[in-house]
This record gives C-alpha cells, sequence and structure tokens, in this order.
C-alpha cells in the first residue's frame, strides 16, 4: 500500500518536473526571438483588464483595417470565405512595415514578410493584439505609435511598443 | 463548532492565499526581471509540492496539491505576461488542463477533479468564443460539464469507486440552473432577423438538437439506469423551459407577433410542466431532493403567474381600459393574495407573495400614471410612492402572517428609511446619497445581536432578512465609497462589527461550555477580534464573516454553505474590479487575511483541543 502511494507520489513530482522543464525550454526559445531583427507597426491603442495577468492595452494596426478591406473585395469578386490566410508587409528604410496584399499562402519573395491571420467576419487577429503592463501605467503608454515585433514561422511575436515618431529605438 | 470552525480557517487561508498571490503576479511588476517573475509561481507551486510529500494526513495532501495545481494557472499566466505572447486565452486554459490530469488520476481528489471541469469549460468558452458569440459560446461550453455527469455515475460503476453525492449534487444543481436560465434569455439575446433550427449557422442547429439530446441523455443516464432521483425534477423543468425556448425563438423572429397568443402559449407549457413535476413528486424519496422540489415548483409557479398578469393586462389594454385596467388589476391581485392561503389551506405563501408583488408593482403603476409622477423633477413623489408602498406591507404584514413577508420586512423598511434620509437631510449638503446607506447598515448592526435573545422563529426570519439586507449593502456599498465622512463611518463600522462578533462568539461559549474557562474566553476572543479586524482590510468580508460565525451557531447549514461562497465570491470580485487601491495593495490585504486565517486555524488547533473533545462527547 505504502509503495502504491510512493510511487503516485514519484508521478505526480514528475507531472511538475514536466512542467518545468516545458517553462524553461519555452523561456529559452522566447529569449532566442528576442535576437531576431525586428521591425516596427504602426497602431491605434485602447485599455482593459485581464483575468490572470493584469492591465493591458488592445493594439490596434492600421495594416488591420487595410487587410479587412482587402478580404472583403476578395470574397464578393471569388465568392470565398477567407478565414486564414496571411497579410503581405514590405519594410521600408526604417524597418516600418506597410501593407502590400493578402494571400492565401505565402510565397518566395525575400523582401515581403507574410504575417498569418485569423478573421471572423468581424475581428481580424495576428497575434501581437495585446500589450501587458504593469497596473496604473497606462498614462505612460498612452502616446505609443509603433509596436516593435519579431516574425518567427510568420507569426508575430511582440517585443514593446514604442512612443518614437520615428521608430529609431526602443522605450 | 469548533471543528467546523478548524476546516473554514484552513480553507479560507489557502484560498485568500491563492487570490493574493494572482494579485500579486497580475500587478505585473516592472520592476523584476523576466526571470525574477517567474520565479515568484514556481517557488511557490514547488512549496506546495513539498507540503504535499511531507504532510502525513490525506485532507493536508489533498488542499497543498490543490493549491499547487492551482499555481499552474498562475505561472502560465506570468509566462504570456513576461514574454507577450499574445496567445489566445484558451491555450493557457488548454495547457493548465494538461497538466492537471497527472494529478487528478493519481490523487483521486474532488478539488482537482472539480478545478480540472472548470478549467477545460472555460477553455471551451474561450476557443469558442472566438468563432461565435459569448451567448452560444457559453452555452456549448456547458455541454462538456453535462457530459462528466452524463459519465461520472458509469465511470464510478465500473470502476468500483464510491459514489460522492455531494461531488455529484454540487456540479449537477449549478449546471441545470445556468442551463435553464441561459434558456430562459436565448430567446431574448439571440439576434438576427430570422432563427431556423436548421438555420446554415450551425450553433443554432447544434443547440436546437444538441440541447434535447443533452437533457434526455442526462435524463436516462441519471434517473433511470442509475436512480438519481435528484435528476427527475431538474429534467421535467429543463424539458419544459426548452420547449418554451424553442417556440419563443421561432415566434420573435416571425411577423406572426400577438401579445394574447405568445402568453397563451407559455402559459400552457409552464401549466404542463407544472403539472408532470406535482405528479412525480410521490417517486421522489428523499429528503434533500424534496427540498430542492418546492423552489423548483415555485419558480414554475412565478411563471404561470407573471404570464398571466401580463395576458389579463394585454387583453384589459385591447378592450381600451387604459390606465384603470392596472388599477382593477392590481387591486384583484392584493385582493387574491388574501384568499389565496385560504384556498390552499395555508401550505403555501410563494403565490401569495407573488400575487402581492404584482399587484402593487401594477398600482404602482396605475398611481405613477395617474398623478403624473415625475421622479426626476420631484422627490416627494419617491416619498409618497414609498410611502404607499410601506403602508400597504405592513398592513398585509400584519394581517396575513406570511414567511415571504417576515423575510422582507426588513428591506422594505430599510429603503423606506433611505429614502427619508435622503429627502430630509441629504439633498443640499451632500451630493452622494451613499453616506444615508451606510447609517442605515450601522442601524443595521446594532439590533444584530438583539436575534440572539428571541426564540420565535417569526423574528428569526425576520432577522434573517435583515442580516440578507446588510449582506447586500456589504458587498456592493463598500465603505471607500463614502464622501466626507467615509472614514469615520469606516472605523465606526469595522469596530460594530468586532463588537457584534466577539458578543455572538462569547454568547456561543457561554451557552455550549459550562466549563467557562476563562483562559479559553480570552484567547478566543482575541483571536476572533484579530480575524475581524485584518478581514476588514477586504471591505466586506469582515461582515460575512460575523453572518457565519452567526448560522454556524444556529446549525443552520445551508446557510451557511451559502455564505461560504458568498466569501469566495467577495474575494474573487474584490480582486477583479477596478478600484481606488491597485493589485499590490489588493496583493497584502488577502495576504494579511490569509496569514491571519491560518495562524487562527493553528492556534485552534493545538489549543482548543479540548473544547473540540467537549463537542465530540455532547454529539
Amino acid at each position: 500500500m505504502k509503495q502504491k502511494q510512493n510511487k503516485k507520489q514519484i508521478f505526480i513530482v514528475f507531472n511538475f518536473l514536466l512542467l518545468l522543464a516545458l517553462i524553461s525550454f519555452s523561456v529559452w526559445k522566447e529569449k532566442g526571438y528576442r535576437k531576431e531583427e525586428p521591425f516596427y507597426l504602426k497602431l491605434a491603442p485602447v485599455d482593459p483588464r485581464s483575468l490572470l495577468q493584469g492591465d493591458y492595452m488592445i493594439l490596434h494596426y492600421d495594416i488591420i483595417e487595410q487587410a479587412k478591406e482587402k478580404i472583403r473585395v476578395l470574397q464578393n469578386r471569388n465568392q470565398t470565405d477567407m478565414r486564414r490566410g496571411f497579410i503581405v508587409l514590405r519594410l521600408d528604410k526604417d524597418r516600418l512595415a506597410h501593407f502590400q496584399d493578402v494571400v492565401e499562402e505565402p510565397y518566395s519573395d525575400k523582401n515581403l514578410l507574410f504575417v498569418a491571420f485569423r478573421f471572423n467576419g468581424i475581428t481580424l487577429k495576428i497575434n501581437a493584439d495585446t500589450f501587458l503592463f504593469q497596473e496604473g501605467q497606462a498614462k505612460r503608454y498612452q502616446e505609443v505609435q509603433y509596436s516593435k515585433v519579431v516574425l518567427i514561422k510568420h507569426r508575430l511575436r511582440l517585443l514593446g511598443v514604442t512612443k518614437e515618431s520615428e521608430p529609431t529605438h526602443s522605450d | 463548532m469548533i471543528s467546523k470552525t478548524k476546516n473554514f480557517l484552513l480553507l479560507f487561508s489557502t484560498i485568500f492565499f491563492m487570490a493574493s498571490i494572482t494579485s500579486f503576479t497580475a500587478f505585473n511588476w516592472s520592476h523584476f526581471s523576466s526571470v525574477q517573475k517567474l520565479l515568484i509561481p514556481i517557488t511557490i507551486m514547488f512549496l506546495g509540492i513539498l507540503c504535499f510529500l511531507l504532510l502525513k494526513k490525506e485532507k493536508y495532501k489533498n488542499l497543498s496539491l490543490f493549491f499547487a495545481c492551482f499555481m499552474i494557472g498562475i505561472l502560465f499566466a506570468s509566462f504570456g505576461q513576461i514574454y507577450q505572447t499574445g496567445a489566445d486565452s484558451w491555450i493557457l486554459f488548454r495547457n493548465w488542463a494538461f497538466f492537471l490530469i497527472l494529478p487528478v488520476f493519481l490523487s483521486m481528489s474532488y478539488a482537482i477533479f472539480s478545478l480540472l471541469v472548470v478549467i477545460i469549460t472555460l477553455m471551451l468558452f474561450f476557443y469558442l468564443g472566438m468563432y461565435f458569440n459569448g451567448y452560444q459560446a457559453f452555452h456549448m461550453a456547458c455541454f462538456f460539464p453535462a457530459f462528466i455527469l452524463l459519465l461520472y455515475p458509469f465511470v464510478t460503476q465500473k470502476g468500483k469507486i464510491p459514489f460522492h453525492d455531494i461531488f455529484y449534487r454540487s456540479f449537477l444543481i449549478p449546471f441545470y440552473v445556468i442551463f435553464n436560465l441561459t434558456s430562459i434569455s436565448s430567446p431574448f439575446v439571440s439576434g438576427g432577423s430570422s432563427y431556423s433550427p436548421f438555420s446554415s449557422h450551425w450553433p443554432d442547429t447544434f443547440l436546437a438538437f444538441g440541447q434535447p439530446l443533452l437533457l434526455g441523455l442526462l435524463f436516462v443516464s441519471g434517473y433511470i439506469v442509475y436512480k438519481k432521483t435528484i435528476v427527475l425534477p431538474f429534467s421535467i423543468l429543463s424539458a419544459g423551459v426548452f420547449i418554451w425556448e424553442s417556440l419563443s425563438k421561432v415566434l420573435f423572429h416571425s411577423s406572426f407577433q400577438t401579445p394574447i397568443f405568445y402568453y397563451i402559449l407559455s402559459l400552457t407549457i409552464f401549466l404542463g410542466t407544472l403539472v408532470v413535476l406535482m405528479k412525480s413528486l410521490p417517486e421522489l424519496k428523499d429528503g434533500f431532493v424534496e427540498k430542492i422540489f418546492r423552489p423548483l415548483g415555485n419558480f414554475l409557479k412565478f411563471l404561470i403567474f407573471l404570464f398571466s398578469t401580463g395576458l389579463i393586462l394585454s387583453v384589459t389594454q385591447i378592450m381600451g381600459s387604459g390606465n384603470f385596467g392596472f388599477l382593477v388589476i392590481g387591486v384583484g391581485l392584493l385582493a387574491l393574495s388574501c384568499y389565496f392561503p385560504k384556498w390552499l389551506h395555508f401550505k403555501e405563501d410563494t403565490l401569495e407573495i407573488v400575487s402581492f408583488s404584482i399587484g402593487l408593482f401594477t398600482l404602482n403603476y396605475f398611481l405613477v400614471n395617474f398623478f403624473d409622477l415625475r421622479f426626476a423633477e420631484n422627490i416627494d413623489s419617491i416619498v409618497f410612492l414609498a410611502t404607499f408602498n410601506v403602508l400597504v406591507f405592513d398592513i398585509f404584514w400584519y394581517f396575513r402572517a406570511n414567511k415571504s413577508m417576515d423575510l422582507c420586512f426588513a428591506c422594505i423598511h430599510y429603503i423606506y428609511i433611505f429614502i427619508l434620509f435622503y429627502r430630509f437631510f441629504g439633498r443640499d449638503s451632500f451630493t452622494s446619497p451613499l453616506p444615508y446607506i451606510n447609517s442605515i447598515f450601522i442601524i443595521g448592526l446594532c439590533i444584530l445581536p438583539l436575534q440572539m435573545f428571541f426564540n420565535s422563529p417569526r423574528i428569526h426570519r425576520i432577522f434573517y432578512g435583515s442580516n440578507l439586507s446588510l449582506l447586500l449593502i456589504a458587498l456592493f456599498f463598500p465603505t471607500n465609497f463614502f464622501g466626507t465622512t467615509g472614514i469615520f463611518m469606516e472605523y465606526f463600522r469595522t469596530v460594530l462589527i468586532l463588537v457584534a462578533s466577539l458578543f455572538l462568539f462569547v454568547y456561543h461559549l457561554i451557552q455550549e461550555y459550562p466549563k467557562r474557562n476563562v483562559k479559553y474566553l480570552v484567547l478566543f476572543s482575541s483571536l476572533l477580534l484579530i480575524i475581524s479586524y485584518l478581514a476588514s482590510y477586504v471591505k466586506g468580508a469582515e461582515y460575512i464573516l460575523l453572518l457565519l460565525l452567526l448560522y454556524v451557531h444556529r446549525q443552520s447549514k445551508w446557510t451557511s454553505y451559502l455564505l461560504s461562497i458568498v466569501l469566495c465570491l467577495h474575494v474573487f470580485h474584490y480582486y477583479y474590479s477596478l478600484s481606488t487601491i491597485n493589485l499590490a495593495q489588493k496583493s497584502l490585504s488577502l495576504f494579511a487575511v490569509a496569514i491571519t486565517l491560518f495562524t487562527s486555524y493553528v492556534i485552534l488547533k493545538y489549543f482548543g483541543k479540548e473544547l473540540s473533545a467537549h463537542e465530540t462527547e455532547a454529539k
């Protein structure tokens, strides 16, 4: 009986060690992503509170409205229901991204970036939609103009937000 | 009482501690590095595991493991917060659920299993919320706990595991309540210009066919196969509500929208449901289930009465009686409430109070229109209407012995006193009416200890209503919302609660323990004072603890359970609501209460052994 109890305890501890290993691996991956070369997206923020993660800001991008408009045109023309796809972006000399097109599958072009999106007919999500910050610091971020991101396997990863009108360095 | 108090102290110290850590991490400290922020939940989680390994008693091991399992969610939330992963909420709950599976099956703890079911339901809700509206996502997510309830009796039988009635009922009752409330609100929230169970919008089809299938399977599995009688009354009610919901949706979205037809159809459905429910009563041999039966029956009677009144009003409007139609119906319903007891041979007072309430409401509607009362321009209109209502209520309360009226007595008079205060003292000096609400709270607190000196059930009911009214004030009007006299009122209120708690506790000890050991009186009274003072850091919690003390002394099991749930919900609301203090300060308050409760538990455990032994002997 005691042996059975000990075995159970070992498996439970193993479960938590596995969790720790997963978190450590994820932290290592995240640190790796931050070494990628970032670029900037122009945004227009908004401000509520998450259940477990505290205060956050919803990040809304110019490229999203442009993408939604393009999707509607494509839907009307081709009668297709585009729920998933890729936003095509081109970077200028300041590494600020500009909207080019919307496609269903990415293609090979080293001058273009392909950002995965999901669209439910009303909201278009591109992963870097929220910025979490210390409670009470909302005013500090009210004037941010750009989000600083990296692209990992066509998915955006948010590094931070910047106040500067020219995105030469991060906040 | 001592053993129940110990369990309560241990459980709530854990709950307050978990809330404190959640609040602390949600603050999202900019001063800490990423590694430091992650180490906090990791360290606390492994402390929980350490306690699980080292402690001997099953109760403590399971509590430690539950605590560690909860910290998994905090850890994932912290990770997403630090690295701004932008992951959807459902992914956090999915990952959390994955790491709960092994602890659930190895520990066989119902608390952790319940946590897993809630986490998976939330995961489904957030996932479906990405594609459908909130109502549809919520309704479909509720299918998962129903699926667990379907399988649970089968699994326990095949696995030769003891059937845990409390777990089954704790999930079954909220599931049916939430499911039915969602169904009732469905015709009013589902948008769009048309509705059909065969539409191309698949959630409509899924819910139209999935709901009856699910409810049917629950009935077959729970009642027919495994003889769990608690399923029967809920299944009957749910069937009636579902039929009404489906027909209402079709009618609301069709061009055929005649109120009278809709009222007649609704009445037919609910009357039929009530008849089936009444006929099934002899089948129920379980005392607990018979207690559930009564509120379900009362709920149906309330709906029937509501739709009947709506039908009569529609008919009178069509007949062109105008405002006087309301007068006739109002007086008629009040008169009916006088005769219901005689017709029902004094067995039922729900219909009396429903008839009385709707009659009074209808009369108020008549008076507002007849005298052209404008509340926004003239507060005397409110005073006039309030005085009329209180007079009618007092006359009926005095001449008709009625349990429901006893419960409402205090609340009605508190509202009236508040209106009078505001009319005669408030308008010019203060912009906010909230100090007068606090004054009523203080009046109620002053008379609270008096209930210990009465044995009459009627007086107890009146005080019960008073206690619940004060509870609503404590929860929804915390002291930090008050005006210039706020700080004085705040401390005075806290002191009053401490004194009342102390009085109740000393009274209980004197009554229950004939040895009257002064040492214990002093020790536990000091403990109570410290708990109540620190509980006041979490505004409203100190009053809930006071009520818990009162109803544990009265051995009122259901009220004690209800108040425990209220305390949990209040802690959650305190943590989540935006207010004048930030999450870091809330974390400190919650932590202070947690430490106090835990220290009190330890003191009671090691210094209260004699009292516990006396309690066990007395039983």
